[in-house]
């Protein structure tokens, strides 16, 4: 087969189009560089040669590999968008000579982690990994690992990304990924959805993830009571304490195809019965108020002005919009409408979780809700830290909006003016951002509570410091508001 | 808080309970599903294999071997 899809073994950063500086070579030759993320299973890695990525499949999962790559199952899910498709590449592109075989993957536009995901994102890329498991019991294949890392987001729809995942289902053989799923995916959405959803942030302290009796401390005892997560949960947790110190070998598990379908069929139940109402933070609110008491001036006003801006930005078919503070997506959308891929980022979880339903009942698959706090963005994480690439190095935006975010950045969270512009500038070559002056009631209000030593919060001092990296394209005065839009254009040199 | 795991692999743990939790849930699931056979439904995956053998007969699956648990990719 020549076209199917592609894989990452647990590094999906790997399979991003960002140039990023952790992909610095490994024992390769000019030109080649292995990714340092891409180091877990044996059976293959990723690496990029003079910019293309690839994947080299290692002797030991050749004739697996090819099996499956030619195997109904391969051609199904990729036809049905839950596998990424690849291409054979010649053994000529490969790292090393050890090469059996070596494929093109397509790439997915922005490398993004479960740690950055709505709710709704991470139970939707849970579903996909039963589907795929599933799907794949029923044709004699397995998973055999079921890492929240292997799976992304093109747009609103996830979709797997190692091939090198899959093996052949052995007679009565178990689910081997079961306990790696259970924490990838059970334990945080549970914890999201009957704790505190705040809580999906653990996965960013522990990217094997959550230890299941961790979750169960910090679960409602009610939760043992209900069959899936009393057993996937509850006892299966309870089973690791009772066997963490066992030095004599486990015991072989036979599961009939029966059981081994009901044990994917009940996991589906469970995670499918997991819900969250996203609402009753201020954020995810905001879209119901009034925006025009909120902001001043008028929603179409502003909305006209963006447009007109993204459009002097050049054109967006090919390129990448980030909306920083997106809210729930009202001027993501526009950049959307102009053809840009967009990227919507916001700090609070119900907010995001929102905008991504908006999207799915809308069919759109040009935006991408992130959940990230741009005072605290991502950092580099894992072995060497650089298995997770940071969001700076993920940087490969065209153009970023950051409309009613800058008080918030400068006098919410404390960080001066100039270092906001330095990160803006390390995001993208152009900019559109919105002065939020003094005598703002939204300013107003951060400042009620605060003392106020925003001393450099000023026309002047905001005009300072975007200079210290920006050249100004233009200036537009929202009508009815003291707030302006600026079109920035990064310095060169 | 009882004890941290921080250096064990806890794979034997949840291979070992894979075997009865599959028993466990396969007997309502199961059940559910002749019943929506029996109505001409589909279950909920559509490539979830029609399989419905019957659990409790798979009673005795868990023997000795040498296995070592759970690799972890």
């Amino acid at each position: 087969m020549s076209t199917v899809a592609p894989a990452a073994d647990d590094d999906p950063a790997t399979l991003s189009q960002a140039a990023s500086p952790a992909g610095a070579a490994l024992d390769a030759p000019s030109g080649v560089q292995r990714h340092p993320a891409s180091w877990r299973d044996p059976s293959g890695f990723v690496f990029r040669r003079d910019g293309v990525l690839l994947r080299q499949v290692q002797p030991v999962w050749a004739e697996e590999w090819r099996a499956f790559a030619d195997s109904p199952l391969a051609r199904s899910l990729v036809g049905k968008g839950r596998l990424v498709g690849w291409q054979e590449a010649p053994l000529s592109d490969a790292f090393d000579e050890s090469a059996a075989a070596v494929i093109r993957p397509d790439v997915v536009p922005f490398i993004s982690y479960p740690y950055e995901w709505t709710f709704g994102q991470l139970q939707d890329a849970a579903l996909l990994t039963l589907d795929v498991q599933a799907a794949a019991i029923a044709q004699d294949w397995t998973l055999k690992d079921a890492s929240a890392y292997n799976v992304q987001l093109r747009g609103v729809q996830p979709v797997l990304i190692d091939h090198l995942s899959f093996q052949r289902l052995a007679p009565e053989s178990p689910w081997v990924a079961y306990q790696q799923f259970c924490e990838h995916f059970l334990a945080p959405l549970v914890l999201m959805a009957r704790r505190d959803v705040r809580l999906g942030r653990l996965l960013r302290d522990q990217l094997d993830g959550i230890p299941l009796d961790l979750a169960a401390a910090l679960l409602p005892g009610r939760t043992r009571l209900t069959l899936g997560l009393g057993t996937h949960l509850h006892l299966h947790a309870r089973s690791q304490r009772s066997h963490a110190g066992d030095a004599r070998k486990p015991a072989e598990v036979r599961l009939s195809r029966s059981r081994l379908s009901a044990l994917i069929e009940s996991l589906r139940g469970t995670i499918a019965g997991l819900s969250w109402r996203p609402a009753g933070t201020e954020w995810a609110d905001y879209a119901d108020k009034d925006h025009a008491s909120y902001e001043g001036g008028t929603p179409d006003a502003k909305e006209s002005i963006v447009r007109d801006l993204l459009t002097a930005a050049g054109p967006g078919a090919g390129r990448s919009c980030w909306d920083l503070g997106a809210n729930t997506g009202r001027f993501s959308a526009i950049a959307a409408s102009l053809g840009y891929r967009v990227l919507s980022f916001d700090i609070d979880p119900a907010a995001a979780e929102r905008h991504y339903r908006a999207l799915k009942a809308a069919g759109r698959t040009d935006t991408t809700p992130i959940v990230m706090d741009l005072a605290d963005p991502s950092p580099g994480l894992g072995w060497a830290l650089r298995e997770r690439d940071s969001l700076l190095d993920r940087a490969n935006a065209d153009v970023i909006m950051a409309l009613a975010l800058v008080h918030h950045l400068g006098i919410g969270r404390n960080v001066p003016l100039a270092m906001v512009m330095d990160l803006f500038a390390g995001l993208a070559p152009q900019a559109i951002v919105e002065w939020v002056p003094r005598g703002d009631p939204m300013v107003d209000i951060l400042l009620a509570s605060r003392e106020d030593v925003f001393s450099d919060y000023t026309t002047e001092g905001f005009e300072a410091a975007v200079a210290s990296r920006f050249e100004v394209r233009s200036r537009t005065l929202i009508p009815g508001s003291p707030r302006v839009l600026y079109h920035l254009e990064r310095r060169t040199g | 808080m009882s004890h941290l795991f921080a250096y064990l692999d806890l794979a034997s743990g949840s291979m070992i309970i894979q075997g009865a939790i599959a028993g466990i849930v396969a007997v309502p699931i199961l059940f559910r599903n002749q019943i929506r056979r029996l109505l001409g439904r589909s279950t909920p995956t559509e490539d979830t294999i029609e399989d419905v053998t019957d659990p409790i007969a798979d009673a005795s699956e868990v023997m000795p071997t040498d296995g070592t648990g759970t690799p972890r990719p």
